[in-house]
């Protein structure tokens, strides 16, 4: 055995551009599979991060009969108690209270139907970006901030006079002005032709019909918060909920309940992500299988040789996987390197495409991706190219030993 | 489905009655529109929309108790005759005769603007607000406009007052006719809706408007409303109007 | 004599290349070995772009395709607005011509707007569509229906499951409508429920109803009208938009050709959102297989040094011989290219016929929509023929180490 070792060995160094290749061949796909890992990781996160970091939040808390019809007198029976929770918890990043109410804006020129945010501008701009990209103004709580297809389409600009009608939890009906204080740009143009945001502080006492604004109730239809880390969502969740002692008829839901939609094109566009890694590792095998094939042709006429002075075949054969496993010893742990390097690199600067990326700034999307560090793959996926080394170089082994000893020396 | 009765009973508060006396313009205003809150009445009206692809004609009979309470025939066209509306305080039902029955509209419904297919719609400028009281005005002389001699007076809204509008120019007539036109203005892209009265009659004892024109997009777009008949109806009280005499009333 | 030029002179050229194809010939398995390096690399390339942009064709056909349709052709007021004011004046003739077209798959005609249901003191807003008789037929529409039957009369409406429920009613139960119809008038009909549909999207479900098209033309006064005919192209590749061509082979007076690119640019921006990342995973492969041809010219340049070493102690000369190599090379990869291709596009048919399969509860929910759950791939051609040449400029570019290694083999090889 140790004989097989020593001559496994000098072979290797004896042809080092052949062992380089073979290393080379490994270490590379390795580095392909983690980095694959880490970038699909990474790619997934930020589309659910930017859809989420848009308009639908982390999690939300409403009263349950909210949820199927946004009636105006669904308010959350006891706000405090959440947001005492929420403020009381370590991973909660920040929250924002809204009340939802749909109304009829109208402008000098024409009215149009609206569903009316009414939020706390510096709170809801912690928990959401939509209204952080102004087109015009400032998103504050000087007047009520719209869209710009809505402003378009009513005709209003900043400083302009707008009314808004609405129903109060009485059941009047309320007129109120406000003064266009901002125009957002939002990405879609469905929300954006719809919604508007005033400032709670004005709304509230109007929707409760008191004139009282000192003594005022905490009253609102939805509180939704941001988290520090999502991968960690579901547990704050649970001990979220753990922590308000009566909640009553209200609920905490996270994104995958709120947006069934966005969760299925994020399962989708994960596996679909699984299904590409696993053509990356075929054609990784692939090239390794024929990098091996090459690499033992080129050694035919040696193997010849060793066979005709004597050694098994059984011999040679070992010899040959021996050698492979040398190589992989070198080949694999150069490839974890790798990866982790490209990925510690990427995950800080990013990943972007200059040309895609221009027209997406504008819309405010995020085309830069940042790969995630994903030691737990290490180990499989060195595992998985070991292996598929090794078994690559067996065919090829094989093949190499059914020659006649005479024949192979003559190759030329 | 959309709420003519309010539009309809803003435009009756505006219906001069008596003889202006000095030249006070928020009393000029107040004249102008004290004879309306409490009217009942009956009246028989046409309405004319004139859009950029095509012309409308409506024929309505309506029904009025002060501001809140409303029903509204139409009478042609042939296909729309004797769908109605009824407005009673808080709630609004409509009646489509090719449905057969009466249908509680929800209360969002209260709120929009644009009845059928017009764009009557004072009501999306003024609400409930009162030149008179709601505005501070400024006096700016006198101008001939539609024919008539009239005041001009500048009204901008006070403070909070919710009328999208910056200022409304209103043209009173210096006789007895009570305005003449309305003009409503943004700062921004000066005047964006006018109502002119074109025509005036006397109606039942009483001296009014009886062609009134809303127009907007600078003339673009605008609805003619003409006022066939009108008779008071004292009698009337809320509880006349209920959601059976609205699939009893006939065109 | 010794010159590094390649060729000297037009013959050396015909010279070089009958001793490429014998040198390939000689040595069967190595040429196949390489071919076949070169073939399997761009095998992989189209299968992994075919599917990314399989992926997100399938995606924009199941946003678009299942209401708002590929191609619309409307008023040219009509979007987006989508006012029934702006509607078209039924022409039969012209839409049959349009059906006959041979890049049309489907086109129908419909009819839509908003409107109030109400069933005694439940009332709810819903968006009415008027569909002709022939897309009621359509598959789509027909594994919509989650109660009642698409057999019935006239004044039938099919309501979202989502709006039945919210009006508790049940097939055979009338509900009345009531809307703003045609230029202002008033709409008004009382119908009755033959059936609810399955919309996949909540919201949806939520807020459709669904009626014949001559029910919604009287419904709603549009007497021979519709607001919109939707067409559905044979080709639907995202990249592609046959709308213009379209338009000007069926021109209609006063309308438009509008396709979803246009109408919903929200997905081409998710898409774009996402290529990042897929042009990152392409890079990936090409990583792996550059490397891996590299490798395989490496070896070839190792496994050869004897011969050519011989070669030239013969007396051939130098830039002979590299051009001899260099054409083998290049025989070798448009050899393997065009097997690649071939491979390839067997690949991509075989996994349009049996796509993969989407697997856990996401299945389930697309396929409520009435949508395949499936990763189908892309058919373009122009995906093979890209990778074909990117790939064999890449062999080429790794020739330069065989060559590399004939120019620096000294005729006494140890």
């Amino acid at each position: 055995m140790s004989l097989l070792l020593s001559m496994a060995w000098r072979n290797i160094w004896r042809s080092p551009w052949r062992s380089g290749v073979v290393v080379g061949a490994m270490a590379l796909g390795v580095w392909a599979g983690i980095f694959m890992m880490g970038l699909a990781q990474g790619v997934n996160d930020t589309r659910t991060a930017n859809a989420l970091d848009d308009y639908i939040g982390h999690a939300q808390i409403t009263d349950s009969s909210f949820i199927d019809n946004q009636e105006v007198q669904a308010i959350i029976a006891d706000p405090h108690s959440w947001t005492a929770a929420l403020d009381a918890h370590p991973e909660v990043e920040s929250w924002s209270e809204r009340l939802l109410i749909t109304a009829v804006m109208q402008s000098g020129a024409a009215s149009a139907p609206v569903q009316v945010l009414a939020v706390d501008p510096e709170r809801e701009a912690q928990v959401f970006k939509a209204p952080r990209r102004m087109h015009e103004g400032t998103f504050d709580s000087t007047g009520i901030t719209l869209g710009l297809k809505l402003a378009e389409q009513l005709g209003a600009g900043l400083g302009d006079r707008v009314v808004l009608t609405f129903q109060d939890l009485r059941g009047e009906i309320h007129s109120s002005l406000y003064q266009v204080s901002g125009i957002y740009d939002g990405i879609s143009n469905l929300v954006e032709g719809i919604q508007v945001y005033v400032p709670l502080a004005e709304l509230a006492p109007e929707l409760l019909g008191t004139s009282d604004s000192l003594s005022q109730p905490m009253v609102a239809h939805q509180i939704h918060f941001r988290v520090r880390n999502l991968d960690s969502l579901d547990q704050t969740v649970g001990e979220l909920t753990a922590a308000v002692a009566n909640p009553g008829s209200s609920v905490l839901r996270t994104w995958r309940a709120i947006s069934p939609d966005l969760r299925y094109a994020d399962e989708v566009l994960a596996q679909s992500l699984l299904l590409f890694m696993a053509v990356i590792l075929f054609a990784m095998a692939f090239g390794i299988l024929n990098t091996m094939l090459m690499a033992i042709l080129e050694r035919t006429r040696e193997l010849g040789m060793l066979m005709a002075i004597g050694m098994t075949r059984r011999k040679v054969f070992r010899l040959v996987v021996l050698e492979t496993l040398l190589l992989s010893f070198a080949g694999l742990p150069l490839g974890l390197l790798l990866g982790h390097l490209t990925i510690a690199v990427t995950s800080r600067t990013g990943i972007s495409l200059t040309g895609v990326e221009k027209g997406m700034a504008e819309l405010g999307l995020q085309s830069t991706i940042y790969p995630v560090p994903v030691p737990e793959y290490f180990l499989p996926v060195a595992l998985l190219v070991a292996v598929l080394g090794l078994l690559s170089s067996l065919y090829p082994a094989r093949k190499a030993l059914k020659l006649n000893p005479i024949e192979s020396m003559r190759v030329l | 489905m959309k709420n003519t009765a309010l539009r309809l009973l803003v435009l009756m508060l505006l219906i001069s009655g008596t003889k202006l006396m000095g030249q006070n313009a928020g009393e000029i205003l107040a004249k102008a529109e004290k004879n309306a809150i409490g009217a009942s009445s009956y009246s028989e009206l046409s309405m004319t929309a004139k859009r950029a692809r095509y012309t409308r004609e409506l024929e309505l009979k309506t029904w009025n108790h002060g501001n809140k309470y409303a029903l509204i025939v139409i009478t042609g066209p042939e296909r729309d005759r004797g769908t109605r509306y009824l407005r009673a305080d808080k709630q609004m039902y409509s009646y489509v005769p090719r449905s057969g029955k009466v249908v509680k509209l929800p209360q969002s419904m209260l709120m929009a603007g644009g009845f059928m297919g017009t764009d009557a719609s004072l009501d999306n400028l003024l609400g409930q607000a009162s030149l008179a009281k709601d505005f501070s005005h400024q006096y700016l002389g006198t101008e001939t406009v539609n024919g008539l001699l009239c005041h001009k007076i500048k009204c901008s809204p006070k403070p909070g007052i919710p009328v999208a509008a910056d200022a409304v120019v209103a043209w009173v007539h210096t006789g007895d006719k009570g305005w003449v036109r309305l003009s409503f203005q943004s700062n921004r892209s000066g005047e964006i809706q006018r109502m002119d009265a074109l025509e005036f009659a006397r109606m039942d004892g009483i001296y009014m408007p009886v062609k009134l024109q809303f127009s907007t997009l600078g003339g673009k777009q605008s609805t003619l409303m003409t006022i066939k008949n009108y008779k008071r109806q004292p009698q009337l009280s809320p509880a006349w109007f209920t959601p059976e005499r609205l699939e009893q009333t006939q065109p | 004599m010794n010159r590094p030029k390649l060729f000297a002179r037009q013959s050396e050229l015909g010279l070089a290349a009958r001793l490429a194809f014998r040198n390939l010939g000689r040595n069967r398995r190595r040429s196949l070995i390489t071919g076949a390096a070169i073939a399997f690399a761009l095998f992989f390339a189209i299968i992994l772009r075919s599917l990314q942009l399989g992926v997100y064709g399938h995606m924009v056909s199941t946003v678009v395709g299942s209401m708002s349709g590929y191609v619309q052709v409307s008023d040219t007021a009509y979007w987006p607005s989508q006012n029934l004011d702006y509607s078209l004046y039924e022409d039969q003739q012209w839409l049959e011509k349009l059906r006959q077209d041979p890049e049309v798959a489907s086109a129908y005609p419909r009819i839509q707007g908003f409107g109030l249901l109400s069933v005694g003191d439940r009332s709810g807003v819903a968006q009415w569509i008027g569909i002709s008789p022939e897309e009621a037929e359509s598959s789509l529409w027909q594994t919509r229906l989650a109660s009642g039957s698409w057999e019935s009369g006239p004044g039938s409406v099919w309501l979202g499951k989502r709006l039945a429920e919210q009006l508790q009613v049940e097939p055979g139960d009338s509900l009345v409508a009531m809307g703003q119809g045609f230029q202002g008038s008033v709409a008004g009909a009382s119908w009755i429920l033959a059936g609810t549909l399955h919309l996949g999207n909540p919201e949806l479900e939520k807020r459709s109803a669904i009626l014949k098209l001559e029910d919604a033309q009287d419904f709603s006064g549009a007497y021979g009208m519709w607001s919109y005919v939707q067409v559905t192209p044979h080709r639907r590749d995202i990249n592609q938009d046959p709308s213009a061509e379209l338009g000007a082979r069926h021109p209609l007076d006063g309308a438009h050709f509008l396709s979803w690119q246009t109408r919903m640019p929200e997905l081409i921006q998710t898409i774009q959102a996402d290529t990042t990342g897929g042009r990152v995973i392409l890079f990936i492969l090409y990583v792996v297989i550059g490397f891996g041809l590299l490798g395989t010219m490496i070896m070839l340049a190792n496994e050869r040094r004897r011969e050519f070493a011989m070669q030239l102690a013969m007396g051939m000369r130098r830039g002979l011989l590299a051009g001899t190599v260099f054409i083998e090379v290049l025989l070798l990869s448009l050899a393997g290219a065009a097997t690649g291709i071939l491979a390839g596009r067997i690949a991509v048919l075989i996994l349009d016929r049996y796509p993969l399969r989407l697997w856990g509860d996401v299945a389930a929910a697309i396929e409520q929509q009435g949508w395949e759950a499936i990763l189908p791939p892309s058919l373009d051609w122009s995906i093979p023929f890209t990778h074909a040449g990117i790939i064999v400029l890449i062999t080429l570019a790794a020739a330069a180490w065989p060559l590399r290694t004939v120019f620096k083999t000294s005729p006494v090889h140890r």
